[in-house]
């Protein structure tokens, strides 16, 4: 089995950046390339005022420079996407278009609704994807660094 | 007119997200300057509003995601996610907002109206059985059509909201008893909504999706009802007609791109309301919709039609790009079931 694409959810969270840095880590170690997705969510819109999820330009800003910084790195082959849509949807959805042999995602985005497990976004993408998931959990400190 | 039901959460409207959040109060103070400006104040019959039960709730809701839900707001409250803030009294809120849709049910069995309109928030569509998100708590159009269904109605649900209801499509998704149908812009929030998804294995073909494009106007939405809709209504059969009224397809809605008006909102809502099988079985849901003014004038526009009376305020439209999608969704549909559709 090889792993040639690896897709992240990213939502500027600490933990999605946290998750972020791990697949680039391991994408590094297969050769493959990262997929950082973000979901332009309802409020995001409102905010932008703009027609398309890819000319938001407060999200695009803040996605390519803050939130996939790490993904500068030139060893590691990369992939930025904005999406109109729910975190579960469009992860998902992206998973299958790029053919992913990996999810990443962390236990826990932009929200506070510990105790919810059921109704996260990293549960819910564990549920319903046929493909291999990897959850970073909140707090998470690689410490083989 | 005939005699037109009207319920609101209004003096009891605890949901407060802050007047720069879109899904605000000033909502439904816009609804009934609408509904005054259509020289209907005095023709609605009031509706007295009640909270919902645990047991109407967890017809449609994990008890889990109750409980949790009920505990997180009446610690304070937060945001369930970045579009989806709750304050203290948005339990309560959610609570009358479901009951009022279920006390409008009850009136129009009492037959004290012939249709009734709900001017709840916060919305429902998007809250699946496990999950507010998209400013929505508690799904209350399933909510009423589970207690509905549970007493062995057939429950057509009607959403024309702009964004695709994913949480009433995923409760349904496998319930012979209930008919979802759903036009909506895409690609767009939540990102669900594809033609090709049209039920489960207990239900198939009972799940009708109409992705429209951006930009589209009001004679796409008629020609979705009329050429695909129309035909799955007819053969299920529904003895009751809940819509899920969002206003945000108004060409005016800052959060979506499609092109509609008032106008067409009161054309769509005599379509709908003509497959109740008799007077009396038709209930309205407020959903979205963000721009105030638009707001106002499509209740309007929609109040009056279910109360039998064309009132438009703004014309209807037409010539919009994207009638192909039309007879694109209408291909994918039938593929996906096989040409079973």
């Amino acid at each position: 089995m090889k792993i040639e694409r690896i897709v992240v959810g990213v939502d500027g969270s600490d933990n999605s950046k946290t998750a972020l840095a791990w697949a680039v880590d391991l994408a590094r170690a297969l050769d493959a390339e990262v997929v950082a997705v973000h979901s332009v969510g309802l409020l995001e819109r409102f905010a932008s005022g703009q027609q398309d999820a890819a000319d938001v330009t407060d999200a695009r800003l803040l996605f390519d420079t803050d939130w996939c910084a790490v993904l500068d790195d030139p060893t590691v082959r990369s992939t930025r996407l904005l999406r109109d849509g729910s975190p579960v949807t469009v992860l998902l959805g992206a998973a299958e278009e790029f053919d992913v042999g990996l999810v990443v995602v962390g236990s826990r985005g932009l929200g506070g609704y510990p105790e919810l497990l059921l109704g996260s976004t990293s549960t819910q993408v564990a549920q319903h994807c046929d493909r291999p998931v990897v959850i970073i959990p909140a707090g998470f400190v690689d410490s083989s660094e | 007119m005939s005699k037109v039901i009207f319920g609101t959460v209004s003096a009891v409207d605890h949901h407060d997200t802050g007047s720069a959040h879109p899904e605000r109060f000033a909502r439904l103070g816009a609804v009934t300057a609408g509904l005054a400006d259509a020289g209907l104040t005095d023709a609605l019959v009031p509706l007295e509003g009640r909270l919902a039960t645990f047991d109407e709730l967890a017809l449609v809701h994990d008890v889990q995601y109750l409980d949790a839900l009920e505990r997180f707001i009446r610690a304070g409250g937060g945001d369930l996610d970045p579009d989806t803030p709750t304050v203290e009294g948005s339990w309560m809120t959610a609570l009358h907002s479901a009951g009022t849709g279920l006390a409008a049910i009850d009136a129009l069995r009492r037959g004290d109206g012939t249709a009734a309109f709900v001017a709840v928030r916060p919305p429902g569509h998007h809250a699946t059985a496990a999950r507010g998100m998209g400013f929505c708590l508690l799904n209350n159009v399933a909510i009423g059509a589970a207690a509905l269904a549970a007493e062995g109605e057939r429950v057509l649900i009607v959403d024309w909201d702009v964004h695709h209801g994913n949480g009433t499509q995923d409760i349904f998704w496998d319930d012979p008893r209930v008919l979802y149908v759903s036009t909506h812009q895409w690609p767009a929030y939540p990102g669900t909504g594809r033609a090709s998804e049209t039920g489960g294995l207990n239900a198939p073909g009972l799940n009708v999706n109409v992705p429209l494009p951006a930009g589209s106007t009001g004679d796409t939405a008629l020609a979705a009802i009329d050429e695909i809709a129309a035909a799955v209504i007819e053969r299920f059969a529904p003895t009751w007609v809940l819509i899920s009224a969002g206003f945000d397809a108004h060409r005016d809605d800052p959060l979506a791109d499609l092109a509609w008006s008032a106008g067409d909102y009161s054309a769509l809502t005599t379509r709908v309301a003509a497959f109740a099988p008799q007077p009396g079985r038709v209930v309205a849901y407020l959903e979205g919709g963000y721009d105030l003014a638009a707001l106002g004038r499509s209740v309007g526009a929609t109040v009056a039609a279910l109360g039998g009376r064309s009132w438009m305020p703004e014309p209807m439209t037409s010539g919009g790009p994207g009638r192909e999608s039309v007879a694109v969704a209408a291909r994918l549909r039938e593929r996906s079931l096989g040409g079973q559709s």
